[in-house]
């Protein structure tokens, strides 16, 4: 038996379609978002392996900037690739226009 | 740079100066970051994995100054070299047996390395000789400071620098201080000496994160938590800690000195000797036999072998190392023979280049 609720196995994230069971199996997150998503089910965890629940140490210099985790540019990642994996070609390459104009949009990397 | 011009050099963890030096081989910090755009490594596909890299690869090329950094595709080296990496505490063990694309920018002082694509999207490592741990936390802080102007690392309020792992989260800092012990390893103290770590949540591994019984009684001492402390605080409590185990260190040498002077005497020619001698050696028994000789050195039980020359042979008879210094791949047995006659070679040819000493003139 899990030691957690079962609605929180069932949470999946939209950015990365991770689960919370996924987690616990593998102990790896998917992406940022995960903290959003699995927030609940994290807080336990990080109270007792780092016995806190809240960053003190350095922040990025450009704090203004700083994103919330969820990214809609990796969420069209990760539709992109499960257009890929489901061979609808003409849908990934609307996406991939998508992420583009984004990337571009943020002044790109 | 060619990897097998680095082989002869034996790099920066174990240069052998800085303070302490005898006792504290080298400093390190490490920090996790990852992009704000991508899924983490593990659930990235390659085509992502290739774009993580190639935007870290623009923005870390140049970040460090005077010295720019040599790039390695270390999905494209072969598996001598990724370990002839791991040797030198270039890369860890993880991205050397990962999957798909990875790879890692070094300073040619081998004083700092990025892996690109290990468990998180870039890991910012600075190491340095000896005792110097807040050195290595001013310098991978200015790194990442200027790759933080480049690209946007996921980042919260709430948690700090979001990690694959949550062990991680937060400051995503590894702090980490190599000791040399062999007297509190060989009098069994070092167990009590760890538990007491254990209770102010620092970890102890051995040379390359390998459990208890450390080769060569090398010991890493890192901190465990990353999140709800400032990375000054994690520095500040490594460094309560090291002076007190370099103190305990000393202290069990200088009890061994009076109480058992014969027997560690005994102990630490003996060693010498089988080194000078032995026709097959393993790496393990190497790693022991370097290190009872090593702290033989420091106490002046030995006079005809410098520091330098042992510090070197710790990391040349490491198993890639040997190979890319013969210059053959070696398996096995044959690997044995050629450590044993490496150390042959190595150690006598002191004693062909040494200047009269001390007591040749008494
Ligand atoms: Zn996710």
């Amino acid at each position: 038996m899990p030691d957690f609720p079962v609605d929180l196995a069932e949470l999946r994230c939209p950015d990365c379609g991770t689960t919370f069971l996924d987690f616990r199996r593998t102990g790896k997150l998917g992406c940022p978002y995960d903290y959003v998503v699995f927030r609940d089910g994290l807080i336990p965890l990080l109270d007792r392996v780092q016995r806190s629940q809240h960053h003190t140490g350095k922040k990025p210099l450009r704090a203004s900037e700083v994103v919330e985790a969820h990214s809609p540019v990796r969420a069209l990642r990760f539709q992109l690739r499960q257009a890929i994996e489901s061979e609808e070609y003409q849908q990934a390459a609307k996406i991939r226009d998508l992420i583009r104009a984004r990337e571009k949009q943020n002044g790109s990397e | 740079m060619d990897l097998n011009d680095l082989a002869p050099r034996n790099g920066e963890w174990l240069r052998g100066d800085g303070s302490d030096a005898d006792i504290v081989i080298s400093s390190r910090v490490r920090l996790a970051r990852n992009l704000a755009d991508f899924p983490f490594c593990s659930r990235a596909d390659e085509a992502q994995r290739r774009d993580i890299e190639n935007k870290l690869r623009t923005s870390i090329g140049d970040v460090h100054g005077d010295q720019s950094l040599i790039f390695f595709d270390v999905g494209r080296l072969d598996d001598l070299d990724r370990q002839f990496l791991v040797e030198r505490q270039l890369i860890s063990r993880e991205l050397a047996s990962g999957q798909g694309s990875r790879s890692v920018a070094i300073a040619p002082r081998e004083d700092v390395s990025l892996m690109v694509n290990e468990e998180d999207h870039l890991r910012l490592q600075v190491l340095h000789s000896g005792y110097s741990v807040r050195q290595c936390w001013e310098t991978v802080n200015k790194l990442d400071d200027l790759v933080e102007e480049r690209v946007t690392f996921a980042f919260s309020e709430e948690f700090g620098y979001l990690t694959a792992c949550p062990t991680n989260v937060g400051t995503g800092m590894r702090a980490s201080v190599m000791l040399h012990l062999p007297a509190l390893s060989m009098t069994k103290q070092i167990d009590r000496v760890f538990r007491a770590l254990q209770k102010i949540q620092l970890a102890v591994r051995g040379l390359y994160g390998e459990g208890s019984q450390a080769s060569g009684d090398f010991y890493q001492i890192s901190n465990n938590i990353t999140l709800g402390k400032t990375e000054d605080a994690i520095i500040s409590n490594i460094e309560v800690v090291v002076p007190t185990i370099v103190n305990y260190e000393r202290t069990a040498r200088r009890s061994l000195i009076k109480e058992n002077k014969q027997t560690l005497h005994d102990r630490v020619s003996r060693a010498y000797g089988i080194l000078q001698a032995a026709q097959t050696i393993s790496s393990e028994e190497t790693m022991a036999l370097l290190s009872s000789v090593r702290m033989g050195v420091n106490l002046n039980l030995i006079d005809d072998v410098r520091i330098d020359l042992i510090n070197d042979l710790f990391i040349h008879t490491q198993p890639a190392h040997l190979q890319k210094l013969e210059g053959r791949p070696l398996e096995g047995e044959d690997r044995n023979i050629a450590r044993a006659s490496y150390l042959r070679k190595r150690l006598s040819e002191i004693h062909r280049t040494k200047p009269p000493t001390d007591s040749q003139a008494n």
